[in-house]
């Protein structure tokens, strides 16, 4: 049997203090034997010239005073909000250990320049079920459907089972008031189809692409609670009344939903086993095509960053970087290294940044470069 | 010694990046890992500067160790693989080869030797810091530096009656120390939150 070093260190520690065991004895006595090397590493710590001069210098290093200096180091940068910081690190072949990392603080400047890139807006489109299509106010940011729906659909009252559509393009986003008083924050490239008008016993609406949703509680005249269901591609998901993120993108191939409050039932679409994952508080349900669904803890807030006007990303790679800005600022992008699709990004970026401060800071944090043609990115 | 430590709470805190979990990391493996870089031949400073930027990253990214033992190989890992870096890059501004390879062959060299010399006496002293002072102190003498009762007596300038109680109550503390291991982990806790 193979000791670890530092299963030996505690061995020998123990042999020093006069308080190893029997059993560590035995385990001690047979590494001792196992090689000369052994032995005689063993004999130059239990003498008593183990207190050298470098132990000496290390045994007393100031620790306190780095940990403050440290913790000042890491609170710098995570309480200044006009910095960014973007951490990148790869991989390394041999070693699996970090090759570089950087912290990077800079500082954002609001100039938007020339390039035809730029964050998206507050814009989507609502279609009614006669198949007319209206632009929602840009200045509005937000639909409300019992007020708002009458100014632009004054002759048709609302009619139970009527079906309403709202979609934002590439670079739009916009929130939406149901008539039951939930919200809905719509991000790009999504869209939400709903009844004008819930029915009584549940509520549904169908979502293709990226919403945060706030779900009010209703009550039936009988008192029972009316669940709202949120169908999507890989799940249907019920919850009474709570605060999640759900991510189901066509092109994604997986469905996410995150849970911030209360807690939602989840029903697995598309399989034989009719599998069901409750989520509590900060967990996460991931259903990939084909797939079963999982369920983890996480800890950050990256997927609802969208929601706090920022991108958040946890070691993500290049490639899903990209996918994620390009819906927001409208681009598409093609990978002419293809190595580095897997390049991991770390860090927080505003979501409002110029597409100029936005390329220059990822080149900095991949060692790639961002070449912008009109409303086309290459990375090499 | 360190069992009560595995799967212990303080690993989770580490996982969970709690503030005291990143004052334990520098209180645990600053002075090994400073220690382990300047066996291969590093001045005191960049080995200080190596394990600090060690440490930092550790924290700041989001690896998964399984274990408290994987977390330790890491840093030891890491602490090698950064001091190569560093010998590395110093090697152009060197005109004598020779001594960069000395520095190679030491690395090369099973290294674990390193690892097991900085670990004991970092344990060592883990568990001398949990003994009262005066108690603490004798059994330093005792323990690091070989000195017998006499010695002891003479050195602290106490009797060797002293000596002799302290010694004896040295070694029961530490013994409870190591049956109870929630003790441990409870006196660690409150050190770390103490310092």
């Amino acid at each position: 049997m193979e000791l670890s070093p530092f299963e030996v260190s505690e061995l020998i520690s123990a042999k020093k203090l006069g308080i190893l065991s029997d059993e560590g004895e035995t385990k001690l006595d047979h590494w001792r034997s196992s090689s000369a090397h052994n032995e005689e590493l063993f004999q130059n710590l239990v003498s008593n010239n183990t207190c050298e001069q470098d132990a000496d210098w290390a045994f007393s290093l100031p620790i306190h005073q780095v940990i403050e200096k440290a913790k000042s180091r890491i609170t710098i940068e995570q309480s200044n909000p006009f910095r960014l910081f973007i951490k990148k690190y790869a991989i390394a072949i041999a070693a699996c250990t970090i090759v570089t990392l950087f912290i990077l603080l800079w500082d954002l400047k609001l100039n938007h320049a020339s390039s035809g890139i730029v964050p998206g807006s507050f814009r989507a489109s609502i279609q009614l079920e006669n198949g007319q299509s209206i632009q929602l106010p840009v200045e509005k940011k937000y639909f409300d459907i019992s007020e708002d729906l009458k100014e632009i659909n004054s002759n048709n009252p609302p009619k139970l089972g009527k079906t309403l559509t709202i979609s934002t393009p590439k670079g739009g986003q916009y929130q939406i008031l149901l008539p039951d008083g939930s919200t809905v924050m719509l991000n790009a490239a999504s869209t939400l189809i709903f009844p004008e008008e819930f029915d009584r016993k549940q509520r549904r609406v169908k979502l293709i692409g990226e919403a945060f949703f706030e779900i009010s509680k209703v009550k039936n005249g009988d008192g029972t609670a009316v669940p709202f269901f949120v169908e999507c591609n890989e799940q249907d998901i019920q919850v009474l009344g709570t605060k999640f993120n759900v991510s189901s993108y066509n092109e994604d191939k997986s469905t996410i939903t995150t849970l911030m409050e209360g807690s939602v039932k989840i029903n697995h679409k598309n399989t034989i086993t009719k599998e069901v994952i409750i989520l509590k508080p900060n967990e996460q349900a991931i259903t990939t095509l084909g797939q079963n669904t999982y369920k983890r803890e996480v800890d950050n807030q990256s997927d609802i960053a969208w929601t706090k006007d920022q991108f958040e990303f946890v070691a993500e790679p290049l490639e899903n970087v990209m996918v994620k800005l390009a819906r927001w600022y409208d681009f598409d992008f093609e990978f002419i290294d293809q190595k580095l699709r897997k390049v991991k990004i770390e860090g927080i970026i505003p979501r409002y940044a110029s597409a100029e401060d936005l390329f220059k800071l990822l080149s900095k944090a991949s060692n790639a470069n961002f070449i912008v043609e009109k409303s086309k990115v290459k990375i090499n | 010694m360190e069992d009560a430590l595995n799967e212990s709470k303080l690993f989770l805190a580490f996982l969970r990046k709690e503030e005291k979990a990143f004052e334990f990391l520098f209180y645990r493996f600053y002075s090994p890992l400073c220690l382990y870089a300047i066996k291969f031949n590093i001045e005191k400073e960049s080995a200080e500067e190596i394990v600090q930027d060690i440490l930092l990253k550790i924290w700041a990214t989001d690896f998964h160790f399984d274990s408290y033992d994987k977390l330790k190989s890491f840093l030891y890992l890491s602490t090698k693989n950064a001091t190569i870096n560093y010998l590395d890059k110093r090697k152009r501004r060197l005109t004598n080869y020779d001594s960069y390879a000395t520095q190679i062959n030491n690395i090369v060299e099973d290294d674990s030797k390193w690892i097991i010399y900085a670990e004991t006496l970092q344990l060592i002293k883990n568990a001398l810091e949990k003994l009262p002072p005066q108690c603490a102190a004798v059994m330093k003498l005792n323990i690091l530096e070989g000195l017998d009762t006499k010695e002891i007596a003479q050195e602290l300038n106490i009797t060797s009656s002293t000596v002799y109680t302290q010694k004896t109550k040295g070694l029961t503390l530490l013994k409870q120390l190591l049956d109870n291991s929630n003790y441990l982990l409870v006196l660690l806790l409150i050190d770390t939150l103490r310092k």
